[in-house]
């Protein structure tokens, strides 16, 4: 069995995420040409949408790496209540920030396609209602965390604020599908893997930008954790530094 | 140019699908820059730590020496 604690070493994790964060950095760097222009120049108009659709390349991926991002969150900060992993808070408050991005990317662009093609910017409906309170729960998380003076304090607030919140992941994936809701947002088209309603010449720029988020997510999660814990260090050094010259003043 | 023109024009949604790339880019670029530059910073204050602290440990050195 993986024993998961030798890796929340934060030396162990810095050695091992050290090679990591370049080749991840450099796929993204790939990735994002290659999809911006499979997705601008390649994709071909939609029928219904015209060249709306466009939107979706940015607007898909986006939803897909915050629903990610949160579950990534919510796991994190359960392993760090439960199993005091030294290295799970850390990267839960690192992620989050990145979710909160793709979040509000997602309701950024999904508004922008809303109005060409459904005449309107927001409605209060099920889907999008729940990717606000999402949004919300990620800028909750962050000012909660840094909110106490005592930082295990915040991140066990935050953390339980992220696993409450969980509850929101299925409810955006499954609103348009399942709940019998009246919505304008369209039901799934990629994730019917055995039929998919979308045709290739889109679904491959799709692909490719949602590889792009995902190495962004990657990249930027393994950065902030890294700088998190050369942050920690600084902390611990200054407070060594601190505790020894009020040594120094009471010997004298 | 006018070819060029009528790609951005996008059939009238331009607006929309310009406006949408340029939000994403945006956010995406600034959180990056931003997380970028808070790496430096860091980096930059655990050298300086690093330096004070061998300083701190040479002029111990020297008073403890003969």
């Amino acid at each position: 069995m993986i024993n998961l604690h030798r890796y929340a070493n934060p030396n162990q994790f810095m050695r091992l995420s050290s090679p990591l964060v370049p080749v991840a950095g450099l796929l993204t760097c790939l990735l994002f040409p290659i999809g911006l222009y499979l997705a601008l120049f390649v994709s071909p108009p939609d029928y219904e949408q015209r060249e709306t659709v466009r939107i979706m390349y940015v607007h898909v991926p986006a939803a897909w790496m915050a629903l990610l991002s949160y579950t990534l969150m919510a796991v994190f900060s359960a392993v760090a209540l439960i199993w005091r992993h030294p290295l799970a808070n850390v990267m839960a408050r690192s992620v989050a920030p990145i979710g909160a991005s793709f979040t509000l990317i997602c309701l950024i662009t999904g508004s922008l396609w809303g109005q060409p093609t459904w005449g309107t910017w927001w409605v209060w409906d099920a889907r999008l209602t729940s990717v606000l309170i999402l949004f919300f729960l990620f800028v909750g998380y962050l000012v909660l965390y840094g909110a106490f003076d005592d930082v295990a304090k915040g991140a066990r607030a935050a953390g339980l604020i992220a696993i409450v919140g969980f509850i929101f992941v299925p409810i955006i994936k499954f609103s348009v599908d399942l709940l019998d809701l009246r919505t304008l947002h369209q039901g799934a088209s990629v994730s019917k893997l055995s039929s998919p309603a979308i045709h290739e010449s889109m679904m491959w720029p799709l692909m490719v930008m949602a590889a792009a988020y995902l190495c962004y997510l990657i990249t930027f999660l393994l950065l902030g954790v890294r700088t998190e814990i050369m942050a920690a260090r600084v902390r611990a050094g200054q407070r060594m530094r601190a505790e020894k010259g009020i040594q120094r003043g009471n010997s004298e | 140019m006018e070819t060029l023109n009528e790609y951005l024009w996008m059939g009238g949604d331009g607006i929309f699908i310009w406006s949408a790339y340029s939000a994403a880019a945006i956010l995406l670029g600034g959180l990056a820059l931003a997380m970028l530059v808070g790496k430096r910073n860091v980096e930059k204050r655990l050298e300086l730590l690093g330096d004070k602290h061998s300083q701190t440990r040479k002029e111990a050195g020297a008073h403890d020496g003969p």
